[in-house]
């Protein structure tokens, strides 16, 4: 017997399914038991999500396995992204640098760095706009946040 | 009386204006900028009112709201691509009047549609919050569980077509509102030992990083190329006629409008339904009761006023759960419970009788709101023809700064920008796959909702199930989520048939 081919939306559902089953398996070390005696305990609705979760999971698993899946996916998509799937995970990936670096570098730096990343990648090049975008934007909105909400910004190591 | 002259001094502040006012502006922006959304919006200027006085802040918000879902037709009409969703079904005849050359008549009829329907929506809303926000008194935790039930049906119907993805990811909601200290024993659940979690997830920033980041992220998978150059330019008839709405063409509308009406706030007051559907239910009602059908979908005004009047009268309606029971009618709701709770306003019966006087004033700035967007959106028209030409490659990367600052101005932690992220990130992979993320955030509302009322209603009758149907009006609601049930799987057959034969793939793109 041939063992069927294992798509997006097959380990999509297979994902799913393993958090569910997660989910059950956590519930003893994470939720105090107590109130036994009205039947409801803290860990009843999470045993319930988590149950439910994994059966309507490897519903689609099985579906998708049959070649049956499918379900909701969007128009054009495959699953594996639109016409540049590696962009959103660069993007992804800049902001996730651009967070770690906010204490440090400050909002200044790391939000001008940002921005150049975010920029580069939905195509905008080199020029006035780009300058615009760098310089204004920082500005602009450390003029709403900081001048007219009076919440301060990380000032990093520099304190600036 | 006195508490109707009150009101009106808190609203007539210049405060209060330039917040509507600019959240009109704001929306109707967002909304005419294919690509990017009001959810999106809200959920990025949601953290940008902490600081703002109570009705400022509301009216910035529903600015944003009414101002977006008008504002998607703008790009509907001029470019043939609906800014949102709600505004698919104008393109039909909004894009064949402006390229005969009358974009301007089809432009303006969408506004005068758009504001009578708010406008009713808002009367509507008035009317009846108070008599449900007394009625709603009456509810013990057997009550509350079951209208929890009841409202969990919604997950039913925001799934559209993908009802186990949508169960699943209404399901994770529920799951994910679990985090933190548990209400009825004070232990914390599933937070790993993590002080921030004890307090549970914030939901301002998850609602950032699932609706604006996730868009974000998707739009950057897009191709960046052409996008500019690729829209034909539309020819402007000499005749002043072609550009305005005479008296004779608007009185031809009424039917449609009034009809409309009735449908957009009948939808709107129905938990998880929305603009885009309601339109869908409008447009194909107004063009099976026409009496030359043929003229829908070639540029008729009366397509027109269907469509826009009924995504617009779905906007006061909407509240109606949010402000009686505590329950979000439809995501872009949800999103604004937030600001409610931040400033001091929990909804619920309780709030009309602790918060008169400000609830009293929000009506009021709602009818103020219609005033002003009829202005603004006659006054700007040149500016929104204009903005829809701006790119999505200067504006996509300041909507992701804003909203990493948004989340970090919460609580100025840096964990709930990880929090925002995490969901962002979360939000792009269901997309791709296909889960819908409005469920995982209705959810997320009722389920301590649910919880809570559950065990308190248990605790009551010491752990005798049979109190969900021994009350009357707990057995009720119970009788009517079966209906609900019933009514929404006939309800999705029918929205089935009307998508694939009015070419409504745009609802799926909601979020």
């Amino acid at each position: 017997m041939k063992f069927p081919r294992m798509g997006p939306e097959s380990w999509s559902a297979l994902v799913v399914a393993l958090c569910g089953a997660g989910i059950i398996a956590v519930v003893p070390s994470q939720v105090d038991r107590s109130g036994d005696e009205v039947g409801v305990t803290g860990a009843t609705l999470p045993y319930a999500f988590g149950t439910l979760i994994l059966v309507f999971a490897l519903s689609l698993l099985w579906d998708a396995l049959r070649g049956k899946g499918g379900e909701g996916r969007r128009e054009g998509g495959n699953g594996t992204g639109g016409a540049r799937p590696w962009a959103p995970w660069v993007g992804a990936a800049a902001l996730i640098v651009h967070v770690l670096l906010f204490p440090v570098l400050g909002y200044w730096i790391a939000t001008a760095s940002v921005l150049v990343v975010l920029g580069w990648l939905y195509g905008l090049r080199p020029g006035w706009t780009f300058l615009a975008l760098v310089v204004l934007i920082p500005l602009a909105i450390f003029g709403l946040v900081e001048k007219m909400l009076i919440i301060l910004l990380p000032r990093g190591w520099w304190g600036w | 009386m006195d508490q109707l002259a009150q009101s009106f001094f808190l609203i007539a502040d210049w405060g209060v204006l330039f917040a509507v006012s600019g959240g009109l502006v704001v929306g109707i922006l967002i909304g005419a900028i294919p690509g990017l959304n009001v959810p999106l919006a809200i959920a990025v200027a949601v953290p940008l009112t902490f600081r703002m006085d109570t009705l400022p802040a509301l009216g910035f918000l529903i600015g944003i709201y009414k101002g977006g879902t008008y504002g998607g037709s703008v790009s509907a009409i001029l470019i043939n691509t609906p800014g949102a969703p709600a505004a698919a079904a104008t393109t039909l005849d909004g894009y064949p009047l402006a390229k005969a050359g009358k974009a301007g008549k089809a432009l303006k009829m969408a506004v005068y549609s758009s504001v009578l329907g708010e406008t009713a929506s808002d009367l509507v809303l008035i009317t009846v919050a108070v008599p449900i926000a007394w009625f709603a008194l009456q509810f013990g935790p057997p009550e509350y569980f079951t209208v929890t039930c009841l409202s969990l049906t919604i997950l039913g119907i925001v799934t559209g077509d993908w009802v186990r993805k949508g169960l699943i990811s209404g399901l994770a909601g529920l799951f994910l509102s679990l985090i933190g200290t548990d209400e009825m024993t004070g232990g914390t659940r599933f937070t790993f030992g993590s002080y921030e979690l004890s307090g549970g997830l914030t939901f301002v920033a998850m609602v950032i990083g699932i609706f604006a980041v996730a868009e974000v992220l998707h739009q950057l998978g897009e191709p960046t190329g052409g996008e500019e150059g690729g829209k034909p330019v539309l020819e402007v008839s000499p005749d002043p006629a072609d550009q305005r709405v005479s008296w004779a063409e608007f009185k031809g509308c009424w039917r449609e409008i009034l009809q409309a009406t009735g449908i957009g706030c009948f939808i709107g007051a129905l938990p998880g339904l929305g603009s885009a559907i309601a339109a869908f239910v409008s447009y194909g009602t107004a063009k099976s009761r026409a009496k030359n059908p043929e003229e829908f979908g070639k540029g008729s005004l009366k397509g027109i006023a269907a469509s826009e009047t009924a995504n617009n009268a779905v906007t006061g309606t909407t509240l109606v759960p949010l402000l009686t029971l505590g329950i979000p009618g439809d995501v872009i709701v949800a999103i604004m419970l937030g600001a409610f709770i931040i400033h001091d306003l929990v909804p619920g019966p309780m709030l009309f009788k602790e918060k008169g006087l400000l609830i009293t004033a929000f009506f009021g700035m709602l009818l103020l709101s219609d005033g002003l967007h009829l202005l603004i959106a006659l006054v700007g028209m040149p500016l929104w023809m204009r903005i829809i030409r701006v790119s999505r490659r200067v504006l996509l990367p300041i909507v992701m700064v804003l909203c990493v600052v948004g989340a970090y101005v919460l609580s100025s932690s840096i964990f709930d920008i990880w929090v925002t992220l995490a969901f962002g990130v979360l939000g792009y992979l269901m997309r791709k796959f296909g889960y819908p993320a409005a469920p995982l955030l209705i959810g997320f509302i009722l389920g301590p909702l649910l919880e809570t009322n559950l065990r308190q209603a248990l605790v009551i009758s010491a752990g005798d199930f049979s109190i969900f149907v021994a009350r009357p009006l707990s057995l009720t609601f119970l009788v009517l989520s079966v209906a609900a049930i019933v009514y929404i799987v006939r309800l999705q057959r029918r929205l089935q048939a009307q998508r694939r034969g009015a070419g409504g793939a745009a609802l799926n793109s909601h979020p």
